[in-house]
């Protein structure tokens, strides 16, 4: 089939790491003992996904059906968990690793908050550079992706283009004692005390199972340009977070499209 | 410059495609008698991206994955489920090009399906006996991969004594089993001794009554 639509000699094969003996070795035997020419020139095979140290697959009876993961994570979530790993390494399937992975999507896409696009890649940005590079060795989305991470993190040139010198009145998500994280998108809002008095409400909320009113104020925090995303303490927006900032048309091309289409805002408030 | 890591030589190289320019690709996609599992999911992915970047990187990009839609385990399923195995593999296909959609997969280019492919395999099997003017022992055609010196330092030929590849009843009113990849029953797989089933086109049932 691959001579029938290629031609009998192409630049690329791949598949699964299982594949590549015997199953490919048959293959190039067969083709090229019928062309008696050089089959495939780059061969690539990918890692397995393993559960508990043991390769995911329908004959050992250990396997995660995609359809059932999607029904606990965001698509987005399950492809950014399957690609942040290079391509060749193994990844370890479990909750905690999902869950990190719907973290660090969450903490992606908040920092992209307050950017309005459209905006092209300038390639020869340090921070572009260095993923480039990433990509072109071997497309090592590792580096890759750390290299997005760095440009998420607060301080660093590059993320968002409104709310820098508002830094200051972010609050560490790591400090115990806080339960929620408050990011200013920019501008002028309302006083602190007020905006501190909606977070409570808020909560309030949550905790009575409220979620519609909880939902109304993080509505109203986010037209004051507050923006919450649940931290450590138990309470889960992330999901929802991420829920509402994936739609379709997003997942179906990812982060590289919304960028390019500039459609945060969209994005943020969801159309559905 | 792009470097990929070559199975085949095991280390990375500079690529440099066949036609400057363009990129051509073929990716073993999914035997499909049931839901994909994370794993397809993550090989799915992988291509998509690889596909992606080389896209982006300016080049032009022929991109062909494949539907294995007749295997042993195939028709053993849908003799299961009583069904005819182009029910089952339409079922599943339908299930998988969900899956990938959320997902985000890109569709390649081309996705044959193996049953569409069977009289190209039987084209190819056949320049075998030409080229190598392979003895025939009934109905069995052994594949004598010394014969061929393009794979005669292939890690296949030196860990095997015998023919890492047969093809079993290989004549072209019963074939069994040769999957879109190629993957005619390997000498030790159990698949070459089971009852076969007649290979048709696409859209017939090949599941035996």
């Amino acid at each position: 089939m691959s001579c029938a639509l290629l031609g009998e000699q192409f630049d690329i094969h791949g598949g699964g790491q299982d594949l590549q003996f015997p199953h490919h070795e048959n293959e190039i035997a067969q083709a090229e003992g019928a062309t008696g020419k050089p089959f495939a020139r780059y061969w690539m095979h990918n890692g397995f996904v393993r559960v508990d140290n043991t390769k995911m697959s329908k004959s050992l009876g250990n396997f995660f059906l995609i359809r059932d993961v999607l029904k606990v994570f965001d698509a987005e979530v399950v492809r950014f968990f399957l690609l942040r790993s290079h391509y060749r390494s193994f990844i370890n399937y479990s909750d905690a690793n999902l869950k990190d992975a719907q973290a660090g999507l969450a903490r992606l896409y908040t920092a992209l908050k307050g950017f309005s696009g459209p905006a092209s890649v300038d390639w020869s940005e340090p921070h572009a550079q260095r993923f480039k590079a990433a990509m072109d060795d071997d497309f090592n989305t590792s580096e890759a992706v750390a290299e997005l991470q760095k440009l998420a993190k607060p301080g660093v040139h590059g993320g968002r283009e409104g709310g820098r010198s508002a830094q200051g009145a972010r609050r560490d998500p790591r400090h115990p004692a806080t339960r929620s994280r408050c990011i200013p998108s920019g501008g002028p809002g309302p006083a602190d005390q007020e905006i501190q008095d909606k977070i409570d409400a808020r909560l309030a909320a949550r905790k009575a199972k409220n979620y519609a009113e909880a939902d109304r104020i993080r509505q109203s925090l986010e037209k004051d340009g507050v923006i919450l995303e649940d931290g450590p303490a138990g309470h889960h927006l992330a999901p929802g977070l991420t829920r509402r900032l994936l739609q379709p048309h997003v997942v179906a091309n990812g982060l590289y499209a919304a960028h390019q289409a500039g459609d945060f805002e969209r994005l943020e408030h969801g159309v559905t | 410059m792009l470097r990929i890591y070559n199975s085949l030589t095991r280390e990375k190289q500079d690529f440099v495609p066949l036609r400057a320019g363009e990129v051509r690709m073929y990716v073993c996609g999914i035997t499909v008698y049931d839901y994909c599992h994370l794993g397809h999911a993550r090989m799915m992915l992988a291509f998509d991206v690889v596909q992606r970047w080389l896209r982006a990187s300016g080049l032009n990009v022929t991109y062909v994955r494949n539907i294995t839609d007749i295997e042993d385990k195939i028709i053993k399923r849908a003799v299961e489920n009583k069904e005819t195995v182009a029910e089952l593999t339409a079922r599943f296909i339908e299930a998988m090009n969900e899956d990938l959609r959320a997902l985000g997969v890109q569709a390649p280019d081309h996705e044959p399906r193996a049953t569409s492919f069977v009289p190209q395999m039987l084209q190819m099997i056949g320049s075998w006996s030409e080229r190598a003017r392979l003895p025939g022992r009934g109905r069995r055609r052994e594949f004598p991969v010394r014969k061929f010196p393009a794979t005669a330092g292939s890690p296949a030929s030196r860990s095997t004594t015998c023919a890492p590849a047969s093809a079993s009843r290989s004549t072209p009113s019963t074939i069994r089993s040769i999957s879109c990849c190629g993957s005619i029953p390997s000498r030790t797989s159990r698949s070459g001794r089971r009852p076969g089933a007649r290979a048709g086109p696409a859209g017939t049932s090949n599941a035996r009554r």
